[in-house]
């Protein structure tokens, strides 16, 4: 060892109790600083303490419970994350043109009640008998098929994403001020999904009109040609769904009028969902398929707001997005309407409305509500039910210039029977709306059949916070550290 | 638990150094040492505290039993009941899977294999009271008579779980007579700062880097791909555990105990001789000690001596066949470097023997990292194989330009250059509050922001559900 720096005696003493005074400094804040319950950033909840009891601290449940709440409410987390953010920047010698962020796409929360108001009521003993059940036939269904939901596999993101190079489904590639998430699954994984639709159709006869809308996610018009290879991916795992849909269920070809306008700003760069304007040419999509005069874009007001910074830059953090801002573009239905949300505790009622000012993607409709009723002025008596992730919001206002009633059915959220719903309210249509990763998901193939005969939301099986902690505190691999 | 962790740095760091400073006397800073050393090692794995008690317990009283019999015969019974029990103890819960696996694969029986978890630093605190046994018995050091002082030296956390693999002998003294200065407790700021900034800013940045590269699939990895990520897995390899040695000295000098260097720049070896003797050096020196020269050392039989002892050091490292072939592969390197080719190397000019080195160093890690042996052939294909083409593949090359720098950084930080600096600062600047500050700023400095990368760990944003 060389000689130490520090070697003054009062140096030493200053060096000492600053050190120390910076640890236990840390400690009292960790201590003493009110705590924050809701990462809004990070779109998940912040780890709470642990219960303590023999067996959690026997199987290491509690140190890890402990050591993900200190991680969560770590006194000035945001300003070290800025720091953070700054550190990692000074490692390179500039931005390289094509960022590929391996596995970023594919992060799930864990099954935890989702909502903003009190966890689901206790009457749902009965509908968590039906979800049971409705969980079993989903399984048969898959099963019988040999198609048995992978182990692990039950979030919407994973996927049998097997490619010739690398597996790069999950990856976010950062291109030209644009971040996009790379789909790369197999055609084949989509058709799995056309068994939910025969499903549906056994359950509802005939009388109901199924529409499919598969969104594609961008993959296919924004990736780079050196990253993306000759094949378009989206584009055949759409048309391999589609050759597998029963006769009964149209498809809506939101792919060729997205496609047909990619130049246009029809996705965020900056967030995972598409835009009001390529939320448009999926509506033109679905007029055409539905045989409906869809409206030219100049019918709706058009408005532009905010400077948004969505999900996909909370993701990466990377400050090639971070330049160029998204802004919110809506095209405002005419219509008079009056819109009604169920939150999350599955009773309670609110008012709502199809635009929220300039709230990012949340613009359109808000959360992901369970359920939401809209009734417009159109006064044609159509009725229509929108069963969606996301990708639904943008699109459904819309629909407020054809349907007189509409319904808006969140596959994750609604704990209701869905059939009951169909049947109850005499709905004639019913639009799914997803996006190609969740309709590739094992996820949404027994969540939407659960969903015909209702049942609370079924716990995620997902990667634990404390594992991708620890991943990061952990140790070399195969290092005499003495862990496998 | 972790060192460069949240939780070790902001919670069980300050309670440590807190209670210690504040009890009087060092019986009781003893005590509160062995208290606070047993609820680390408890901590995530509560259920193998028992075995170290065990472990601390059977070699106490093996050492007492010998110090009993000193110059008696009946003795040695006390190091050969202490081996068997301790080797017992390693091959049961660290190699019992491996053993088994391979009995059924040899024999052809079916007998099930047991998975047990790996009880932590087993391996490490094992050989700390063997050596500890053995040493008593060749009279090298008096037994301990308390039992809380040795099993302080056993579980000390410092060096419980990643070593260095301290020697009794080399604390004995420290156990039961330490005096606090100043000077070890800033020295052991110094070094712990430097090590966590070794492993947060250097280890995990490049092990991030180690799993796109090797983790995935190999059949399609190209050739300049392959040689980065093996580099990538060296870097990580020496700033994990150098660090984290770093990290253990500096932590056992805060509290006035002084352990022996673990690393000495490893990678600026001329030869393998010279990188095992700056790399994991407690390990060299323990299978040096107490099975090489034992068993004859250079004098007597000398090319089985080095296939037992680099087989074994292979078998340290992990219960699987990987490590023993990384084992024997630094064996047969070393025989030849001293029956073959050492003194042709010798006159070699250096630039030719570095990379000489490194490039074997390397290989190793390779032999180190695939458990699957499958894996490894297919990866020991694509380094060797001539390379079809030098293009950088889109990943490598963002991954080059982002880490352009960090990269530069990191290969610097493998010299010893920290120590060359050091000595150039004292002659340029003489003015000691001077030193002690830019001291003092670095050390702050490589804190800060390995806290802002350990809270960054715990940024998850999610997509594709609300809370």
């Amino acid at each position: 060892m060389s000689v130490p720096m520090i070697r003054s005696r009062p140096a030493q003493v200053v060096s000492a109790v600053l050190f120390m005074g910076l640890l236990f400094a840390g400690l009292l804040c960790l201590i003493l600083a009110p705590k924050a319950t809701v990462a809004s950033a990070e779109n998940r909840r912040l780890a709470t303490w642990p219960r303590i009891d023999r067996s959690s601290v026997v199987a290491g449940r509690y140190a890890r419970g402990v050591e993900s709440f200190i991680a969560d409410h770590f006194p000035l987390r945001d300003r070290l994350l800025l720091v953070s953010d700054q550190v990692s920047r000074l490692r390179g010698i500039g931005t390289p043109e094509i960022q590929i962020y391996a596995g970023a796409a594919g992060m799930v929360p864990t099954g935890e009640a989702p909502g903003d108001t009190s966890p689901p009521p206790a009457s749902k003993s009965v509908a968590s008998v039906a979800s049971d059940s409705a969980l079993t036939s989903a399984d048969t269904l898959l099963r019988a098929e040999g198609q048995g939901v992978p182990e692990g596999s039950a979030a919407p993101e994973a996927g049998a994403g097997q490619d010739q190079s690398y597996q790069w489904n999950n990856s976010l590639v950062i291109y030209r001020g644009r971040a996009i998430q790379a789909f790369r699954l197999p055609a084949a994984a989509s058709a799995r999904y056309a068994r939910v639709m025969t499903r549906w159709i056994e359950a509802l006869g005939p009388s109901v009109s199924l529409f499919l809308m598969p969104v594609p996610v961008g993959s296919d018009f924004y990736l780079p040609a050196r990253v993306k290879g000759p094949e378009d991916h989206e584009r055949a795992n759409i048309e391999r769904l589609v050759a597998a849909l029963p006769p009964a269920v149209v498809p809506v070809r939101a792919y060729d009028a997205l496609s047909a306008h990619r130049d246009e700003p029809i996705f965020f760069r900056t967030d995972h969902h598409w835009t009001g304007r390529g939320a448009y040419y999926g509506y033109t999509a679905f007029a055409e398929a539905a045989g409906i005069a869809p409206l030219p874009m100049s019918a709706f007001t058009r408005r532009t707001c905010g400077r948004f910074l969505g999900s996909l830059y909370a993701q990466t953090r990377s400050p090639a997005l971070a330049v160029t801002p998204d802004s919110v573009e809506m095209f405002l239905v005419g219509n008079r309407v009056e819109v009604r949300q169920l939150l999350f505790d599955q009773r309670t009622w609110r008012r709502g409305a199809l635009y929220l000012g300039c709230r990012g993607y949340q613009s359109f409709l808000g959360l992901d509500y369970p359920l939401m009723t809209i009734s417009s002025d159109v006064g044609n008596g159509r009725r229509v039910l929108v069963i969606k992730d996301s990708y639904g919001n943008a699109f459904i206002p819309y629909l407020a210039a054809h349907y007189e009633r509409i319904w808006v059915v969140d596959y994750r959220y609604y704990a209701g029977s869905v059939q009951r719903l169909i049947e109850a309210e005499a709905i004639d249509t019913v639009i799914f709306v997803h996006n190609l990763q969740v309709l590739n998901s094992a996820y949404v193939l027994s969540r939407e059949v659960a969903l015909l005969a209702g049942g609370p939301p079924l716990p995620l099986a997902t990667p634990s916070k404390s594992d991708s902690a620890r991943k990061d505190s952990g140790q070399v691999r195969g290092t005499p550290r003495d862990r496998p | 638990m972790v060192f460069a962790s949240l939780t070790f740095l902001f919670a069980f760091l300050p309670v440590a150094l807190g209670g210690y400073y504040l009890l009087p006397g060092l019986r009781a800073r003893n005590a509160f040492l062995v208290a606070a050393s047993l609820l680390f090692y408890a901590w995530g794995e509560p259920i193998w505290v028992g075995l170290l008690l065990i472990s601390a317990a059977v070699d106490y009283w093996h050492a007492r039993f010998i110090a009993h019999h000193r110059g008696r015969r009946i003795a040695v019974l006390g190091v050969v009941s202490s081996l068997v029990i301790n080797l017992s103890l390693l091959a049961g819960f660290k190699y019992a899977g491996f053993l088994t696996a391979n009995l059924n694969a040899v024999v052809g029986t079916a007998l099930p294999v047991p998975a047990i978890a790996l009880p932590i630093g087993i391996s490490f605190y094992t050989f700390q009271t063997i050596s500890y046994t053995i040493d008593v018995y060749r009279g090298e050091v008096e037994a301990q008579r308390s039992f809380l002082d040795f099993l302080l030296f056993v579980s000390l956390f410092t060096q419980l779980v990643a070593g260095p693999i301290v020697r009794y002998r080399d604390i004995a003294e420290e156990v039961g007579h330490r005096v606090f200065r100043w000077e070890d407790l800033s020295s052991g700021i110094d070094r712990f700062c430097g090590g966590l900034f070794k492993k947060v800013v250097f280890a995990n940045t490049a092990g991030a880097l180690v799993g796109t590269y090797l983790g995935g699939d190999l059949a399609t990895l190209g050739w300049m791909e392959a040689w980065f990520g093996l580099l990538m897995f060296s870097l990580q390899i020496y700033f994990d555990f150098s660090g984290y040695s770093d990290m253990a000295i500096g932590l056992g000098r805060m509290f006035g105990f002084h352990f022996l260097e673990n690393f000495a720049h490893p990678y600026v070896a001329t030869s393998i001789r010279e990188f095992w003797r700056r790399w994991h050096i407690s390990l060299g020196s323990f299978f040096r000690d107490y099975v090489y020269i034992p068993l004859g050392g250079d004098r007597h039989r000398l090319v089985r001596n080095m296939a037992i002892v680099w087989g074994l050091t292979g078998l340290w490292h992990g219960a699987s066949w990987n490590f023993v072939l990384w084992g024997l592969y630094f064996g047969l390197l070393l025989l030849g470097e001293r029956l073959v080719w050492g003194t042709i190397l010798a006159r070699l000019p250096a630039v030719f023997r570095h990379g000489y080195a490194l490039i074997l160093i390397m290989l190793g890690w390779a032999l180190f990292y695939f458990t699957d042996l499958g894996r490894l052939g297919t990866f020991v294909s694509r380094l060797l194989m001539p390379p079809t083409s030098f293009a950088l593949g889109v990943e490598l090359q963002g991954a080059l330009v982002s880490h352009a720098a960090w990269l530069v950084a990191a290969l610097i930080g493998c010299l010893p250059v920290a120590s060359w600096l050091g000595d150039r600062m004292h002659r340029w600047i003489r003015d000691e509050r001077v030193l002690g500050g830019i001291g003092v700023v670095r050390n702050l400095t490589a804190l800060a922001v390995a806290t802002a990368l350990l809270a960054a760990g715990s940024y998850n944003p999610f997509l594709y559900f609300r809370f």
